[in-house]
This record gives C-alpha cells, structure tokens and sequence, in this order.
C-alpha cells in the first residue's frame, strides 16, 4: 500500500511538467539529495514553463530557517521569479498553502501547493531523499505547458531516505560550472533590479520577457506578500546542458488542490521513515543525470556524507544513536555510551616533594632548612650543633675543635722550636700559653699575637750541632725549612720583611723597600719624602723611621748640599758609609742594642700615592734630606719630656719649603691647596689636626724650584684649611735658604709609643701643638731593639716652621662628628647633600673660609652668611643687580651659572636655599 | 631691539563665589577681569572656563581681586599658592591653615591663605592690593577669622557700590542683575588701572619728546630720541607735581609738576644709601642686605616715591618708547 501511494506520488510528479514556452524556454531546475541525515531537504524545486513565457523561480534554501517565498516582481512580462524559502513548521505551511491559494486563486490555473519540506533528488547519485514533510508544488496554469518532470531521475536514487538539508545561507547554484554563489548571485540580483526584481534570484536565472498574459501573474504574484510556498528552479537551459529540468505537467496540476494536498499528504507520509521506499529512490525519480543539477557544494557535500556513511557502515561496533536520523536500520545502531567506571584500586597516594619538618619549631631550623635545600644536609647541621651542645651540658673536656691541626704534642714541638729561633723573645717564653690552642686552655693575655710577631727575629743561640736543631730540622712537623741556613736565618715577619732593613746589606742604605724616589737628571734633587703615611698613619702599626741627616753628626765637609750633590742619581741614594758609621758609632757610644736603620720610607708599590684612602691621613713630606736620615733611637724619657702625652698621627701641615710662587702649578681641582710661606715656615709648629682633617688630601703638583731646581712629586697635603694661604704672596725666593737652613736644622724625631697610640687613636693631635719644637740636636733613635721592650716606638716627625695665624686651619667643628651629623648641618646651613664625608668636609670647609669667626657661627648663622653672600654677589653685578630691582623674573638654572662664575663656592649652596634667599630678597624665579 | 621687561599694567589673582552654590568657589588669575568674568558666565564663549562651566554654578560673582604684581610670573605663582594652600611654600608648615587637599572650602580659609600669601616677603615686597566687591566678603577679610598675620598691614580697597550677599530665595533675575552689577564693578576697576596708563603714557611722552634730558643725580644725559640704544636707559621721572599731589592729565596747562629725572639706576642707589642711613646702628643686618627698597624720597619734592610703582613707570617708558 505505501509503495503504491508512493508510485502515485511519483506519477504524479512526473506529471509535473512544465511545458516550455516556444520561445524563451528557460527551464531550469535542480535536483540534489544528500544522505545526510541531520540536514533537512533545502528545496526541491519545479520549473515552470509557461506558454510563451518563461517563468523562473529563484529558490533560495535556507534549510533549517524558516524562509519565505517572496515572490519576485518581474519587471517584463512573462517572466516570473520568486524565491521561495522552505519551511519547516506546520504554521509555515499552512502559510505557504494558503498563499499558494492565493496565488492559485489569482493566477488562472494554477495551482500551488507547498510542503514544508523539499524533496531533494540528486543528479549523480540519482537518490532521492525525502522527508515526514515533503513538499510538493503543483503549479497549474492553464497556460502552462505540462511540465514533465525527470523523474526517471529523481528515482536514480535508490537509496535516498534521507533529505538534504543545506545551510540555512547557501545558495543553491544552478550551474555546475556556475560562478561562485555570491557572483552569482550579484548576477542575478543585478539582472533581478534592472527588471525590478526584488528578492534574491538564483544564479544563472535568466531572464527573459514575459508575455503580456503574464503581466497579470506576475501583478498578482508580486502584490502577494506571503511566502510563497512553490519553488521552482529555474535551470538555464540554454546556458548548459547539463542542467536538469523538471517539467510539471499542468494538466495533472488542475486537479483540485485537496487533491494535491491529498497527494502531498500522502507523499509525505509516504516518506515517513521509508527512506527505502523505491517509489521514491532517486534512481528511479532520477534517471537523466543530464536533467538533474547539482551544485557542486552541496555535491561535495553529499560526497562527505556519503563518505561518512560508508565508513559508519563499516565500521558497525560504533553504535551511535540518531534521533530523526535518515540511517537506515541496518546501519545504525544503538550506540551504548561507555561510561567509565571506577577502579577498584586505590588511588596511590601522592608523595609529598616538600617535607614538613618535623618538631621544628626553633626559626633558626626552619631557615637552614629553607638555605639548605638538602634535608641530610640540614640533618647533619643539626646534629653537630646538637652534639656540641651536649657536650657542653655534659662538660666534656675532649676537645671538640676541628680546627685544631696540631694536637698536644705538635704544638709543644712547635713551641720549643720558636723558642729555640727566638730565644730572647721573652714574650713567648712567658706566653707559651697562646700558643696552645686547647680549648679551655686557651688564655689570652694583653698582647695579641700580632705584637709578638713584630717582634725582631733573633739569630738562633742553638749550635748547629744542635741535636735538637737537627731533630727540629729533621721532623716533617716542624716549621722551618730543614736547611743548613737555619741558623743564618732569620725569621721575619711579613711585615718585618717590609719595614726593616737587612743588618747585611750595608751598601744599600735603604731596605727593599725604598721610597719613590724622583730622581731627576738635574743636580740637587729633593727627593720625595716617604711616604708619612707611614709616619701618621694610626692605622698601622708599623714602625715606621724616617732619619735625618742634621740630626747626626755629619762631617764638616758633608754638607746637605754637598750631600744633595752626590745623590745625583738612585745609586746614590744609598748612604754614605762614614754616615753609617757615624751612626753606628752613636750606637755604640749612645745607645745599647740599637739598630741604626736608614731611612725608610713606604715605596710607592707598598704605599701608591692614588691608591689612598680618603680616610687615610698621607701625607708625603718633601724634604730635601729625608731620604738620607738615619733614625737614632730616641730615649724615653726625653721624649716623655718633650711629648708627656700619646699619640701623634698625623702632622697638621706640610711645608713645601722650595718652590717658586709664580711656578706653583695647583691642581685645578683642588682649589683649597696650600703652600706655606717662608714666614710661616720659621718656628715652631703648630700642629692641630684631627684624623678627619687629616684626610682631606691635597695635592700639589709638581712644580719646580729655582733654588733646587727640582721637581717635586706630588705632595699630599693636609685639609683644605689652608686655603687661605693661597691668596698671600709669598716671597719663596728670599725664604728658601732661610727656609731650607731652618727646616734643616731643625728637625725633630720623635718615638711615639705603640701602645700610647694605639690607646689613644682617637685622640686629636692636640697637644703637640702647643710644643715648639726646640733646636735641639738630639739624637732620636729608633730601634727594633728597643731598650725597653715593652714600648714599641714610631717616629713622627716635625718640621721646625713658624706658622702665621692665618695658616692656621679654622676648626670646623663638624669634622669629629659623623656623616650623618654632617649631612644635617649642611641641609641646616643651605649646603648641596654630598656622598661622601670628605665632600661635605670639604663643602663645610669652604664655607669655614668664607665666614670670619666660624668657630662661633652655628648652622643657622651660616645660612644667613651664606644669603649675605648671595645678596653681595648680586650687588657686584649691574646687569644682575637691575633685574632684580626690576622685579624680571630670572631663570634659576642660569642665575645659578651667574653666580657660580662669580664665586665657586655658589656651588656647593642647595637650590633650595637659592631659592629661599630669593623668595626673602623679592626675585622672582623661573624655570625653564 | 628687545624692549626687556616690563610690569604688566593689571595682572590680578581674583575669586568667584557662585551666585546659585554659595559654597561654590573658583579662584583663578587675569589680566583682564573683565573679559575674564564674562568668560566665567559664559558671555564669551571662547576662553575656556571649563571649571566653572558646571551646570548649576553659573553665573559667577567677582567678590575680590588682589592686584599690583610685579609680574605675570608673580601673578601665576600667587594663584596656584592660592590654589594649593596645603603645599605651598609661600606659607611654612606650621602656620597652614589647610592641612590637605579637600580642606579650606569656606570663604574664610581663602581669604585668610591670601592674607597670609600677602604677607610673605615675596608678596609683600610687590604691595600688592586686594579689592573687593562684595560687602560680605570684606567683612570677613576685616574678622580674619584665623587671627594670621595680624601685624602686617596690607592695603585693602573696596570698590563702591559693592554688593551685599543674596538672600537664599531669590529670582533668577535678581541674580542676572546682581550678576551684571558685579560686572560693571569688575569693569570699573580694569578700566581705571589702564586709563592712569594711558595717561602717564601721554605724561611720558610729552617729556621724552624734549630729546635729551638730564640725569638729576649723575647729571649723564638720557635721550629717547636718540636712535642709540645706550641713550635709553631705564629712567623714573616725579609723578608729583609741585602743585598738586596728583597727576595731571592736562599736561598743557600751567601747573607744574616735580621735575625730577634720572636713571632708575641712580635713584635705587640714591633710595639704598638713605636706607641704610636711616637704619638704626643696632638693627639687623638683614634690611642692610635687602637688594629692592620698598620706598624712597624724592629728592625735589621729598614725596614718597613707591618704588614698585616707580619702576612700573619706568619699564612702561621703555617699554613704550625704547623703540620709537
């Protein structure tokens, strides 16, 4: 029974012909059907063929949309077009039937009747696929011609149970060599607005001009607004042979719509899930490939699809389930949904990369085990400490150092051995102790170990025969190298090494450890003084010896110059040996177990000039006759008398007594450096200078002398107190030999004990001041062998020179205190933040200068001396000086340049404070 | 030739009370109130006003202006002190008033930051003058409220006709009106302040036109019509006439005036040295340190010569003159 109503159907569908037109046939029409079963029928679609009238229907497939057929106006007669968009609801087509009836009613035989659904028939698969709804369009028209519909191949396809559904958006293209959908389209479109054609037209349409019978149709289908339901495909024939037409006969179309409904209806519930239906396989409907047109994307599509199927039909353990699916029976099945079910098992716990500790509660465990990383490593950390820990709660007297490279034993080996080398080292015989590192035996005494490696090495009292020497010598344990030298060898300390000189080598007058000595090719050098540094300096310990040579008795015919004259170059630096012997012989006559020393002097490898701290006091005296010095230990008690009290460290001034005024070359930079005049070199000297002060440097370049014609090198000089000294006029040229007989002959060597100094460090160098150095020609000696061995000695040295007040350094109050108290005073007094100590030193020394009584002035005083300064710097300025009482606003940055080129101190001053003075004076400031 | 700088001839730093939001203040700086105001109430529609273009604010009353700057420079500097009271460095810390940002709303806060802007030796050096227009707002300025600055006399105007305070309820015309009002005082005082310059204008160039003119001091000779720019120093000429202590705007007639005449150079000199004669031997050093007097007498007619006002004469002559 269904397959018969399905040979009905498709009677009557072949009967759907549409009779061409004799002329202006445009018969076109598509056919595709796809497989797929998730899309719906897209169209299905009818020419109609009017007598002498072509009509065309454009069809657009909106698939899944709900669509209208818009019918298209046609502008010239006979020619009608419309879209018509597929429905999918029930509502629809009742819509779509009733405008069908409408334009039924209004076009004179003919009869429209629309189903939702499209019946799609492919061309090449020959398969047609239909739907629960399809659709069936009857056009009658009296007029037209039947149309003869191809369905021999629309039943090609056999195995169509399945509609097309197309894209809601595509466009069904007519050609298959058509141009793309959207050129097409525009084709159409263009073609549709010159014949006022509304709606979209499928491509390929062609239109041609309707007859005058159908300017009524098309009147009435135009004015119709409802979709509506027939589509009709127009396919150009013309244009292609390989398009298909359908051809609706329209005899078979007069029948009574309820009929056609009826058919429909019938057609539809034919459909219903028989896809199998042969009445309705494509390869019987379609049977002329050449009739049927299919777009080619929705026959890549169909292609797809089928292609799917295929592989989902072999692949048949895939069970899927469709709902409203077009598979057939035999292919699909249910697919049961694997579900995952959970194991039995256990989920296997998760280690823990990062361990709690356990009972660590101390934060000092909880860090070294954060800094450790490694746990084992932490653990042995912790079990040292606890161990040492409970060794101390339980007192165990074991030792427990693990430093200790020596035990018991060895360390009595090692006594006895330096016992041995230094047998007058009473230090070590009575501090035998130190040398035991023992854990609780460990004493300290007063004297730190390094005191006792200062002291000299002395010459081995054991014979050579020794069998103890040799079992020293001999035992790998022992310290000294098991050579026959040992005896002759002197063990020196590093710093010994550096300071003393060798008792044997006589000819060379001066340890390896010479100082920098600027020799020149011209005759009668100043040599560079040593290094003071190593005479001021409070943070060594060395002892340090600089030797004049008017302070011993020098042969008559050994004067400084003739002296001065045979030091013509660096071999002749060394000492003359009648010098020498002079000396020893004060030795002998004066001094008991002292070492007449040669002057010393750091070299410039040992003490490099630019390599020093700004905090350490250098000082490099310039004297003509350092370098020849011999240092005669000086006894205690005169220099108790002369220096009741402590530490000396550094010397306030140097002189630099020979040089030409108009030759000083000062470094640029340094503009607070100083030369002292002749004047001021007489006397005695007035030393106040503090550490801090001691470290301003200065240093003067070299410059050349007409007395001596040297040059000297770099002298670094004290603080920059001194500056005031630059503006006087010297008469260097009338002072010198006054300069040089006096500095000569009146120098002063001084011990300085190391303890007095190294208790009194901090101690300013005060109380030598007052002491006028006396002509005096007191032999200062200086030994390593002292007389009395617990003082250690260092020299410092005076230059007997008269200071003018003014030479004097005004006191800034500031230089004992910290940075930090510096930098609140420079901000209270209107001074720039500097950096460094010795900056602000130097800023706070500078503004000393400028201000009479500075002693006196507290930072508040300053600031207005500083204004004051300001204001006069204005004043001596015209140009400046009628701006402001102008009241013009004056750029900062260049009334800054102003009067920085009229004074540099103007830079050491805070914008801040500018501006604050300008603010109190009226000047207005600007920026730029 | 770079005629160089000169005083502007008003520049003033004024404040705006909304006639509609009596809490609604706007303090701002011009050098013509006038056109300034109408910009405020939207008269003009160019010149931006932004601030005050808020709907509901307008119109906007002048109440004060403080004029006498030195400089635009000045002006601007006082109005964003004026504006940022809180940050100022004109005002030290401790003596702030307005402590933050969102503070000092009332009438009272901004006249006593002005008060004591006023008082700031920068300030105060200018002389500068605040003139209100409103009844109300002087009388606060008299309360000084805050007790700031209680021994400094700054010179206080008031122009007639000022207008008193709105009551709450009032129409919308009233308001145009008392809008309109306040105009005109703002007109009034803008147009006497370049009026008195363009008759010293006239003043000067009657005298410049003589040609060469003799220093009184330094007894050098000054020529404005000399086409040497050596010959056109800054120079200050009596602004009183022996008659009558005023300016003559009739210079033809045959009252005379001061004659006296020389570089400005001379008498800053001249007013220094008596400075610091009169200064008492015990007094500090800082007035002996101040580079710009504020006063002087003439040496003819022994007036007291303003020197902020002595030098707007003479940049004014230069700028005027220098390159005719």
């Amino acid at each position: 029974m269904e397959f018969k109503k399905a040979e009905r159907n498709l009677q009557l569908l072949q009967n759907f012909t549409l009779s061409s037109s004799q002329t202006d046939t445009c018969i076109s029409g598509k056919v595709f059907a796809t497989q797929c079963p998730s899309q719906q029928p897209v169209l299905s679609s009818i020419s109609n063929e009017l007598n002498n009238e072509t009509c065309e229907v454009t069809s657009k497939s909106t698939g899944l949309n709900r669509g209208s057929t818009t019918l298209n106006e046609i502008s010239s007669p006979g020619r009608l077009t419309y879209t018509n968009k597929f429905h999918t609801n029930n509502d629809d087509m009742e819509a779509i039937l009733n405008s069908s009836e409408n334009i039924t009613s209004k076009i004179p035989d003919c009869n429209l009747s629309h189903s939702t659904n499209d019946c799609t028939f492919s061309n090449n698969d020959s398969k047609f696929i239909a739907n629960k709804e399809t659709i069936s369009t009857n056009i009658v028209n009296t007029e037209l011609t039947s149309p003869e519909i191809s369905l021999s191949e629309i039943t090609e396809s056999k195995n169509i149970t399945k509609l097309l559904t197309v894209e809601e958006s595509s466009e069904v293209t007519f050609a298959k060599n058509s141009l793309s959908t959207s050129s097409n389209h525009e084709l159409v479109q263009n073609a549709s607005s010159e014949n006022n054609l509304t709606g979209l037209c499928m491509p390929d349409t062609t239109i041609t001009k309707p007859s005058s019978n159908y300017s009524q149709i098309k009147n009435t289908i135009c004015n119709s607004k409802e979709p509506l339901p027939n589509s009709v495909i127009h396919h150009d024939k013309e244009s292609t042979k390989e398009n298909t037409t359908l051809r609706i006969n329209p005899q078979e179309i007069t029948d009574p719509k309820s009929n056609l409904n009826k058919n429909t209806q019938e057609l539809i519930s034919s459909f219903d899930g028989k896809m199998s239906n042969p009445a309705f396989e494509p390869d019987e409907i379609i049977t002329n490939e050449e009739n049927i047109f299919l777009s080619t994307q929705i026959q890549s599509r169909l292609d797809d699809f089928e292609k799917e199927n295929n592989l989902k039909n072999k692949l048949s353990q895939f069970k899927y389930t469709f709902e409203n699916s077009f598979i057939p029976h035999n292919i699909h099945k249910p697919i049961k949904q694997t579900t995952l079910l959970p194991s039995n098992d256990m989920p296997k716990p998760t280690k823990r990369k990062t361990r709690k500790p356990q009972n660590i509660t101390d934060k000092t465990d909880i860090l070294l085990q954060k800094l450790s990383g490694n746990s084992s490593k932490y653990k042995n950390i912790i079990k040292m400490r606890d161990k040492s820990v409970k060794e101390k709660r339980i007192g165990k007297k074991k030792s427990t150092n693990k430093h200790q490279t020596y035990n018991d034993m060895e360390w009595d080996k090692i006594l006895k051995n330096l016992v041995n080398i230094f047998p007058k080292s009473t230090n070590i015989r009575s501090q035998q102790e130190y040398l035991q590192f023992h854990g609780d035996n460990y004493k300290y005494t007063d004297s730190s170990l390094w005191q006792i490696s200062q002291l000299p090495p002395l010459k081995s009292t054991v014979p050579e025969n020794d069998p103890k020497n040799e079992q020293v010598i001999n035992k790998e344990d022992s310290l000294l190298d098991g050579t026959s030298e040992l005896k002759n060898f002197n063990v020196l300390s590093l710093s010994q090494a550096m300071e003393d000189f060798k008792q044997n080598d006589k000819n060379n007058a001066f340890s390896q450890d010479e100082p920098e000595f600027k020799v020149e090719a011209n005759s009668h050098r100043l040599y560079s003084m040593p290094n003071n540094d190593d005479l001021v300096s409070n943070n060594d310990d060395k002892v340090q010896y600089v030797a004049s040579l008017q302070d011993f008795p020098i042969p008559a015919n050994k004067t400084s110059h003739n002296i001065i004259d045979e030091l013509h170059t660096e071999e002749h630096l060394s000492l003359d040996t009648s010098i020498l012997d002079n000396g020893k012989n004060i030795k002998q006559n004066d001094l008991k177990n002292d070492q007449i020393l040669m002057a010393t002097t750091s070299t410039s490898s040992k003490y490099d000039i630019h390599s020093f701290n700004n905090d350490h006091d250098s000082i490099i005296l310039d004297s003509d006759l350092e370098d020849l010095a011999i240092i005669i230990p000086f006894e205690t008690k005169e220099y108790q008398r002369l220096l009741p009290v402590t530490t000396y460290n550094f010397l306030n001034k140097i002189i630099s007594p020979n040089f030409q005024h108009s030759e000083l070359i000062f470094d640029s930079n340094r503009s607070n450096q100083h030369c002292i005049s002749a004047e001021d070199a007489k006397g005695s000297l007035d030393i106040h200078t503090t550490n801090e002060e001691f470290s301003n440097n200065r240093k003067i370049k070299r410059y050349q002398s007409n007395i001596f014609t040297r040059k000297y090198s770099d002298i670094e000089m004290a603080n920059t107190s001194l500056k005031k000294n630059l503006d006087s006029t010297y008469d260097y040229n009338s002072m010198s030999e006054h300069l040089e007989s006096s500095f000569l002959s009146k120098r002063l060597y001084m011990y300085l004990s190391k303890d007095e100094r190294d208790n009194n460090a901090n101690h300013p160098f005060e109380t030598i001041f007052s002491i006028s150095i006396k002509d005096d020609s007191t032999i200062i000696c200086d030994s390593e062998e002292e007389l009395d061995d617990t003082i250690n000695y260092s020299i410092l040295q005076f230059h007997s020179v008269k200071l003018s007040p003014r030479v004097h350094p005004p006191i800034i109050k500031e230089k004992s205190q910290s940075a930090q108290k510096l930098r609140v005073s420079m901000k209270t007094i209107g001074l720039k933040p500097l950096r460094s100590k010795s900056e602000m030193l130097q800023a706070l020394s500078a503004a000393a200068e400028l201000f009479p009584n500075d002693n006196i002035l507290d930072d508040t005083q300053r600031k207005e001396e500083i204004h004051k300064l300001l204001t006069n710097l204005i004043r001596n300025s015209p140009r400046l000086l009628e701006k402001v009482y102008c009241f013009e606003p004056l750029f900062l940055d260049s009334l800054i340049d102003e009067l920085v080129s009229m004074n540099p101190f103007v830079d050491y001053i805070d914008e801040g404070s500018i501006r604050e003075w300008a603010d109190i004076q009226g000047i207005c400031l600007r920026t730029r | 030739m770079d005629e160089g700088h000169k005083i502007p001839t008003f520049y003033c730093c004024y404040i705006l009370q909304s006639l509609h939001k009596r809490q609604s203040f706007y303090i701002g700086s011009t050098p013509n109130p006038f056109r300034r105001l109408r910009q405020h109430n939207g008269i003009l529609n160019k010149g931006g006003a932004y601030r005050t273009h808020r709907q509901g604010t307008r119109p906007w009353e002048m109440i004060a202006c403080i004029h006498g700057f030195a400089s635009n420079i000045a002006a601007l500097q006082f109005e964003h002190a004026w504006q940022h009271g809180y940050a100022t460095h004109y005002v030290a810390e401790k003596d702030r008033l307005i402590k933050n940002k969102n503070g000092g709303r009332s009438l009272q806060h901004k006249l006593a930051l002005a008060r004591q802007l006023m008082s700031n030796p920068y300030f105060l050096r200018m002389r500068l003058i605040i003139n209100f227009f409103n009844t109300e707002a002087h009388s606060v300025w008299e309360q000084n409220k805050f007790r700031v600055c209680k021994d400094i006399s700054i010179h206080t105007d008031i122009s007639e006709g000022a207008l008193t305070s709105l009551s709450s309820k009032v129409s919308v015309d009233t308001i145009l009106a008392h809008a309109d009002t306040n105009l005109q005082l703002v007109s009034a005082l803008y147009c006497r302040y370049v009026d008195a310059e363009n008759v010293k204008i006239n003043i000067y160039r009657t005298k410049l036109t003589h040609g060469c003119l003799l220093c009184k001091i330094c007894l050098n000779d000054f020529d404005y019509t000399s086409e040497d720019p050596s010959m056109k120093p800054l120079v200050m000429f009596c602004p009183f006439s022996t008659k009558c202590n005023k300016f003559n705007e009739d210079q033809t007639s045959d009252i005379k005036v001061c004659g006296f005449q020389a570089h400005l150079s001379c008498v800053y000199s001249l007013f220094q040295k008596e400075r610091i004669s009169k200064l008492m031997p015990k007094s500090s050093t800082n007035s002996e340190q101040e580079l710009i007097p504020e006063k002087g007498n003439c040496p003819e007619c022994h007036n007291d010569l303003d020197w902020t006002q002595i030098v707007r004469d003479s940049t004014l002559i230069r700028s005027k003159f220098m390159n005719s």
